[in-house]
């Protein structure tokens, strides 16, 4: 994943259309497969620049609406607040509607997380495990809290 | 007179209290894109009835608690609807349709519809709503976009 721009938002779009709430919004975003991409594969300064062009210019396309609200909570998964913190300072972010009201409920809820994928074919030294387990081989601790 | 309105504005609009509920009307045009959005949910919810196109100018709460109006956003508000309004929640065996259907998530009221009928055996209601800024939608209660969940709770405003 290198670019921003090539991740496929249309499921966070359609979870922007039935949206009646930001709050509704911001819940989901925070589980969608795009955004956990994006927190964890880009940096916050690479995420905060991108979020920083979104707001200063027009939408291009429909996507373009929700793209913000998805950097925003991507954001809020970086093990550090001062990205999130950082974006409320965007010129132009208050075109979108709900940028605001989020990025503060972000912050008022903001934990601080990291997500690490342990392979536990090598960890346990397994060296004949079938194919069709393969799949199962992976153990997600996601959002292991070490500060709590 | 012509009248030239801004493209968000909040509308005076408040509870018996006489305390502001929060809004927002939205008069911008629907976006490229939502059309299709649209046909999308009529294809996945092929037994509901589908009143309308999209529109910004309300949401659910706005369709219960402001007529179509304008759009209330936070469910902080819906909250306070409810107490200053003095809805009094329903058991299922006694809604009644014009009962309101609010679909909550971790405490907090994410849609909600008005009950137009209502099902004895087995228990089910038939629901006025509107699904974001996609379309009206009159639907059984758990025939909704699966993120809605099914924690429903009914309410009657105290007359």
């Amino acid at each position: 994943m290198n670019s921003l721009e090539q991740i496929d938002l249309r499921e966070a779009f359609k979870m922007y259309s039935i949206s009646n709430t930001p709050l509704f919004l911001m819940k989901r975003l925070k589980t969608d497969s795009a955004t956990l991409g994006i927190s964890r594969n880009l940096s916050g300064d690479k995420i905060l620049a991108a979020l920083q062009e979104l707001v200063a210019s027009e939408p291009r396309d429909a996507v373009d609406y929700v793209r913000p609200y998805v950097y925003l909570v991507a954001l809020s998964q970086l093990p550090d607040i001062k990205y999130l913190q950082s974006a409320g300072d965007l010129k132009g972010n208050e075109k979108w509607d709900w940028f605001r009201y989020i990025q503060r409920v972000l912050i008022a809820t903001y934990s601080p997380s990291v997500s690490e994928f342990i392979d536990t074919q090598k960890v346990l030294g397994f060296s004949t495990v079938q194919s069709s387990a393969s799949e199962f081989s992976n153990i997600q601790l996601a959002e292991a809290t070490p500060w709590k | 007179m012509a009248l030239v309105l801004g493209m968000t504005a909040e509308l005076k609009l408040e509870t018996r209290c006489q305390n502001q509920i929060q809004n927002e009307i939205n008069r911008a045009a629907p976006l490229p894109g939502e059309e299709i959005l649209v046909d999308d949910l009529i294809r996945k919810h092929k037994n509901a009835i589908h009143r309308t196109r999209s529109s910004r100018k309300y949401n659910c709460h706005g369709l219960v608690f402001a007529s179509r109006r304008t759009w209330i956003w936070d469910p902080a508000e819906v909250s306070k609807i409810l107490r200053d309004d003095e809805y009094i929640k329903i058991p299922p065996s006694d809604v009644l349709a014009g009962d309101i259907a609010l679909y909550f998530h971790e405490g907090d009221a994410q849609h909600a519809g008005i009950v137009v009928e209502v099902f004895e055996k087995p228990f089910t209601t038939k629901i006025l709503g509107k699904w974001g800024f996609m379309q009206e939608v009159v639907h059984l209660a758990h025939d909704v976009p699966p993120e809605y969940g099914i924690n429903i709770e009914y309410y009657r405003i105290k007359s």
